[in-house]
Order: C-alpha cells, then sequence, then structure tokens
C-alpha cells in the first residue's frame, strides 16, 4: 500500500519529501527510479563497468546531501542529469590534471585560431555513432557534456543556462565551438 | 531523423549490490546529521535551558 502511494508521486513530490525528512526508504525509490539512467551516463564518461558503478555510488550519495539544493525550477530529471554531468566532468578533468602534472611538455607552439565554421545539426546527426563515441572521449569533458545536454536529452538552450548558471549567448557559443571540435576531429580521425 | 548521440547512450543495467551500497552511506550520513543535531542543537538547548532556568529561579 505505502509503496504504491511512494511509485504515484512525481519525481519533483519525492524529492521534497526526501529534503524535508531525510528519509531513507523515499531516496531508495528515488534510486529506484534513476539509478540505470545515472549509471549509463556515468559509463559515457568512464573506461570500465566498475569505473562507472563508482561514479554511480558517489552521485547518489553526493545527491542526497545535495537535494536540499534542488529549487523545482525545471524539471527534477534535467536538474540530475546536469549534477550527473558535472559530477563526471569534475572526476575526468582531475583524472587528466594528474596524468598532466607528470609530463611537463615544452613547446613553442601557438594555440590554435579559435576561429571555426558553424556547423549544422543535419550534419552532426549524419556522424557515424561508433566514430562519433570516440571523438567524444577526445574532446575536453565541459565539451562532451554540453552536447550530450543539448543532443541526448534534448535539453533546450533555456534549461542549459539555468543549470550551467551562464548567459544564452555563453551556451550557443560553447555548443556551436563543440560542434566544430567534434566534426573536425571526426574527419581527421 | 537518426541521432547519433541517442544511440551512443549504454543501455546497461547497474548491478544489484550497489543499492545496499548507496543506501549503507545514506544511512551513515542520516546518523551523523541526527548525532551532529542531538550536540550541536538539542544537548546545548537543554543545557542552556537548565541554566537559565536555574538563574531566574535563584533570582526569584
Amino acid at each position: 500500500m505505502k509503496t504504491l502511494v511512494l511509485k504515484r508521486l512525481s519525481d519533483e513530490e519525492l524529492v521534497f519529501k526526501i529534503a524535508a525528512t531525510n528519509n531513507s526508504d523515499l531516496f531508495a525509490e528515488l534510486y529506484d527510479r534513476f539509478s540505470n539512467v545515472v549509471f549509463n551516463k556515468c559509463y559515457g564518461f568512464s573506461k570500465s563497468r566498475e569505473e562507472a558503478e563508482d561514479l554511480t555510488h558517489d552521485v547518489f550519495v553526493r545527491l542526497f546531501v545535495k537535494l536540499r539544493t534542488f529549487k523545482g525550477n525545471s524539471k527534477f530529471s534535467t536538474w540530475l542529469y546536469s549534477f550527473t554531468y558535472n559530477f563526471c566532468v569534475n572526476y575526468v578533468q582531475r583524472n587528466n590534471y594528474k596524468k598532466k602534472e607528470k609530463v611537463t611538455v615544452v613547446t613553442d607552439q601557438i594555440k590554435e585560431n579559435d576561429a571555426f565554421d558553424e556547423v549544422n545539426d543535419a550534419s552532426l546527426f549524419e556522424l557515424k555513432s561508433e566514430k562519433l563515441a570516440k571523438v567524444l572521449t577526445l574532446i575536453d569533458p565541459a565539451e562532451k557534456m554540453i552536447l550530450l545536454m543539448k543532443y541526448q536529452d534534448d535539453m533546450s538552450i533555456k534549461e542549459i543556462m539555468e543549470v550551467l548558471k551562464v548567459g544564452e549567448s555563453a551556451v550557443k557559443m560553447r555548443v556551436k565551438r563543440a560542434k566544430a571540435k567534434v566534426v573536425k576531429l571526426y574527419d581527421e580521425l | 531523423m537518426k541521432n547519433p548521440f541517442k544511440e551512443i547512450l549504454t543501455k546497461k543495467e547497474v548491478s544489484k549490490n550497489l543499492k545496499s551500497r548507496v543506501l549503507d552511506d545514506v544511512g551513515m550520513i542520516n546518523l551523523t546529521y541526527h548525532f551532529a543535531d542531538l550536540f550541536l542543537m538539542k544537548v546545548p538547548g537543554t543545557i542552556s535551558d537548565i541554566y537559565i532556568g536555574v538563574e531566574i529561579s535563584e533570582k526569584k
């Protein structure tokens, strides 16, 4: 009976109840609803199943502490995806930083010109998924995150603005830059 | 139109034992909250109530 009532609660109602009561049983219900989605998102940022499970574990534990910061301005799923992405991006960047720390490369190479051509969505959708997956491992994880938000989770520019807390032009510029980089790397592979 | 970004999303199932690991840690966090509440809010509140109560009754 109690579980039937729980199942009828919307995601947002459930989250507000957990935030108010810290109830572990309610959190277990939230885990059941989202664990596979979060796991598959984490899997996209990790190299193995074990690493993805560790990330999923850490995301849910951190989520329990941070659940109060969800204000209901967007759908909970949208908020959770961005929470997961941010966690994964931080994890990957921390690991990359550690690797780079060990090797110091001296270079005179001047940074590549930041100019890039506009890539339309139709040509982006023509890319082969296997090769695209490989390219996404090569670009900056923050750029990967914004592309996944827009094209995998169908988040609007406004939703991305809200979760990343940046302006509209910044979001559009980041998406444009990330798309250009993906296409460039794709052609080079 | 097919979207390769949706195709790269895996459809794997998370292992069953992860839930108990998560809920154990959540339980531990909850316990920490309860202790923090007890020792930082309730006990000091009670002690100050006792002392202030004693001071007020002594003044009377």
